[in-house]
């Protein structure tokens, strides 16, 4: 069989990965056995399935657990946990707060519109009260000054 | 092989609550795998010794955003991915990328890219040389790819999930990288150089 550089690389492909058609499998193997170059792509894929085998046994440094382990935070001061601790802290801390807040701005934060509105309408009616008062001293004042003249 | 077991519920839980032990035995599970990942991907040992002990701390320190949704071991390789695609991307054109570097890597005693074992003979140990040197031409996902079948051992729709990909891109994106480090292995192979050079 005579083929093309791209062709018998991917001949040789198909044949080792096991994509080839069952059909072209016989074809191929004999093509393999007398094809110069396929027989040499066959070897070169044979090194890297052998260079593939050894690096599925290579070892980590021994050292290299240990490392991660001492860059790992311990547990206890990991910013998780701390921030677990802190949570509930936290939020008392902020009501408490509110609170203070609360009582230290003095009564007259307690003023709401209704109750303003309420004060105001007193006040008025306090006013008007005082009016009608003065009104009638001024009318009591003036018919006893007109009995003085008579 | 390289299997990572996806931890119990409860184990993970107590993990993330701060228990030592159920810490200790997540991190020897998935040490080893990472190491060999990340050593195969980037092709560089003293950087793989730093990417792997970030993406454990990142993996052991941020369990809580395991969701779930996807295996446990497939959250591990995609953090793992991640982190050294990214170097890889940042990486221009480094010395360790050519075969002569990796050749002097070896020379200098420092065997672990080459996975050497003292009975290897100087052959083994030329041909593993052209291997890595091979899979390091490759462009990052290619690689990615490779490594997590060839060497993590990992199913198509794992692969997907880990690198954000279909099923069905994963197999024709793997049989394309198959397809390239062949092709960077015939390009490197010494006899076909002779061959290229009379």
């Amino acid at each position: 069989m005579n083929c093309g550089k791209n062709e018998h690389t991917r001949l040789t492909l198909q044949f080792l990965s096991g994509a080839i058609q069952p059909e072209d499998t016989d074809g191929a193997r004999s093509h393999l056995s007398d094809c110069p170059d396929c027989k040499n792509l066959f070897e070169l894929d044979m090194k890297a399935e052998n260079w593939f085998a050894d690096m599925r046994e290579t070892e980590a440094p021994a050292w290299l657990e240990a490392r991660v382990r001492a860059q790992l935070r311990p547990a206890g001061f990991s910013v998780r946990n701390i921030l677990r601790i802190l949570a509930p802290a936290g939020a008392v801390t902020a009501l408490t707060l509110g609170v203070w807040l609360w009582l230290a701005s003095g009564p007259d934060a307690m003023h709401h519109p209704v109750d303003e509105l309420m004060f105001n309408h007193e006040d008025s009616i306090t006013a008007s009260a005082v009016a009608d008062d003065e009104q009638e001293l001024v009318s009591f004042l003036r018919m006893d000054a007109e009995e003085d003249m008579l | 092989m390289n299997i990572i077991p996806d931890p119990a519920p409860e184990a993970l839980q107590n993990a993330l609550d701060g228990d030592a032990d159920a810490l200790n035995v997540l991190l020897s599970d998935i040490s080893r795998p990472v190491y060999r990942f990340c050593l195969s991907l980037l092709a560089d040992p003293a950087q793989a010794e730093d990417a792997a002990q970030d993406v454990l701390v990142k993996i052991c320190s941020s369990l809580d955003e395991f969701e779930g949704r996807s295996k446990f071991s497939t959250w591990v390789y995609r953090v793992a991915s991640n982190r050294c695609m990214d170097l890889l991307r940042r990486r221009k054109s480094r010395p360790e990328d050519s075969l002569d570097a990796l050749i002097e890597a070896g020379n200098g005693g420092d065997s672990r890219l080459l996975a050497a074992r003292s009975t290897d003979d100087t052959a083994a140990l030329a041909d593993k040389l052209l291997v890595a040197s091979a899979l390091a031409r490759l462009e990052p996902e290619q690689r990615a790819i490779i490594v997590l079948r060839e060497i993590s051992g990992l199913a198509y729709d794992e692969i997907g999930a880990a690198l954000n990909l279909p099923e069905g891109t994963v197999k024709s994106r793997l049989f394309r990288a198959r397809e390239e480090l062949l092709l960077a292995l015939q390009a490197l192979n010494p006899s076909e150089r002779r061959a290229v050079e009379k």
